[in-house]
C-alpha cells in the first residue's frame, strides 16, 4: 500500500478530539501514513503590550503541548510516533489561513490530504470571520482536502 | 456608603486600544481581549457576542473565565428585556437573584455570577454585539470605568464591521474572478 501523507492545522484540543475520533474511524493502515501536526502561531504586534511578554511565551508552550497530546492521541489509537511530526510556525501570517497555505506549499512533504474542522458559525460570525474552509479548497493544489463540521 | 473602585486606568485602557487597531487577526484579538477585560477588571471572565439579525440570536464568539456548561446554556434571544439594544447604551445587573431580565437566572447563579455589566458594541447607531463582563461578586461600578469600557466596544465594533466588509469583499473578488472574460470587459481586476 502506497504512504499516506496527511496534515493536520490544530487551533485548539476541540479540533484535535475531532479529527483523531474521525481519524480511528478510518481504515487506514498506520504503519504507511504519515502524519503531520500544525500549529500556525500568531503573535499580534501590539500583544506584549497588551497581555504581558509571559503570556507570549506561554501560549507558545500551551499550543506545543495541545500538539503533543494529539500526537499521544494518534500513538494510542495506532499510529507510528515515528511517522508524526509536530511543526508550530511562527512566522507572521495576515490570518492562519495564510499560515496554512504557505506552510504547505513550502513543505517539503507533499500531503495527501488535509484535514480541517470547521465548526458551526451564525452569519454574523461568519461575516466577521470569514470562511476558512472555502479559502483552503480554494487556494490548496494538489491535495484533497477534508473538513469536518462539527454539530454546534 | 460604599465607593466604586476604578479598576482601568490610561495605561489599560491604552493597550487594549492600540490592540484594537492593530491585531490583524480577529479571533485572536477576540480572544485576548476578553482575558484582558477580566484581568483589568479583576472580574470572573467575559465574553463577546455577535448579533445574528437573521435570528435575532446573540452568539458568543469569545470567552474567558465561563465554563463550557454556562457557555452553552442554550440560545440567547434577544427581545424587550435587551434594553441596550433598543437604547444603545450599557446595562448593568447589580443582583442577578433578583433580575427578571436574566434568561437563565439558574445557570447564573450555579456559574457562580452575580453581577453582569453588558456593553453594546456598536457601529454607528446599529448594535452588532455585546461584551459581558460577569462579577462573581456584588460590583459597584466606578463610570469612569463604564466611559472606558463604552469607547472600547465603540472601537471594537468599527473594527468588527470592518472585518466583516474585508471578507465579504474576499468573496465577491471570488466571485468576480470566476465570471467568463467577455463579462469583464472593460473592468480592471
Amino acid at each position: 500500500m502506497n504512504d499516506v501523507s496527511v496534515l493536520i492545522p490544530l487551533r485548539d484540543t476541540g479540533s484535535s478530539e475531532l479529527i483523531i475520533k474521525y481519524l480511528s474511524s478510518m481504515p487506514l493502515c498506520a504503519e504507511n501514513v504519515h502524519i503531520t501536526l500544525l500549529h500556525i502561531f500568531r503573535k499580534a504586534s501590539s500583544e506584549e503590550e497588551l497581555m504581558g511578554k509571559g503570556f507570549t511565551e506561554e501560549e507558545l508552550s500551551k499550543f506545543t503541548r495541545i500538539l503533543e497530546r494529539a500526537k499521544d492521541d494518534l500513538v494510542d489509537i495506532g499510529f507510528l510516533p515515528e511517522n508524526i511530526e509536530i511543526r508550530v510556525s511562527s512566522d507572521l501570517y495576515p490570518t492562519v489561513t495564510d499560515g496554512i497555505i504557505d506552510q504547505f506549499n513550502k513543505s517539503e512533504r507533499k500531503f495527501d490530504i488535509v484535514i480541517i474542522r470547521r465548526r458551526k458559525m451564525s452569519k454574523a460570525e461568519e461575516f466577521l470571520v470569514g470562511d476558512v474552509s472555502v479559502k483552503l479548497v480554494r487556494a490548496l493544489e494538489g491535495t484533497s482536502v477534508l473538513v469536518l463540521k462539527t454539530l454546534k | 456608603m460604599q465607593q466604586p473602585d476604578r479598576r482601568i486606568f490610561l495605561r489599560e485602557f491604552a493597550a487594549i486600544s492600540h490592540a484594537i487597531s492593530t491585531y490583524s487577526d480577529v479571533n485572536l484579538l477576540n480572544s485576548h481581549l476578553v482575558e484582558m477585560i477580566s484581568k483589568s477588571f479583576k472580574v470572573k471572565g467575559s465574553s463577546i457576542f455577535l448579533y445574528d439579525e437573521r435570528e435575532k440570536q446573540l452568539f458568543r464568539v469569545s470567552s474567558y473565565g465561563i465554563s463550557e456548561s454556562y457557555q452553552t446554556k442554550g440560545p440567547i434571544y434577544v427581545d424587550e428585556r435587551f434594553s441596550e439594544f433598543k437604547s444603545g447604551k450599557p446595562v448593568f445587573f447589580s443582583d442577578f437573584r433578583e433580575d427578571p431580565r436574566i434568561q437563565y437566572p439558574e445557570e447564573a447563579i450555579k456559574e457562580g455570577i452575580v453581577s453582569m455589566l453588558s456593553v453594546p458594541i456598536k457601529f454607528h447607531e446599529d448594535v452588532i454585539g455585546l461584551i459581558k463582563i460577569y462579577n462573581a461578586e456584588p460590583w459597584i461600578l466606578h463610570d469612569e470605568d463604564l466611559n472606558s469600557m463604552c469607547v472600547i466596544a465603540e472601537h471594537l465594533g468599527l473594527v468588527l464591521e470592518y472585518n466583516g466588509l474585508k471578507n465579504f469583499l474576499d468573496q465577491v473578488k471570488i466571485a468576480i474572478e470566476s465570471l467568463p472574460l467577455r463579462m469583464l470587459r472593460g473592468i480592471s481586476i
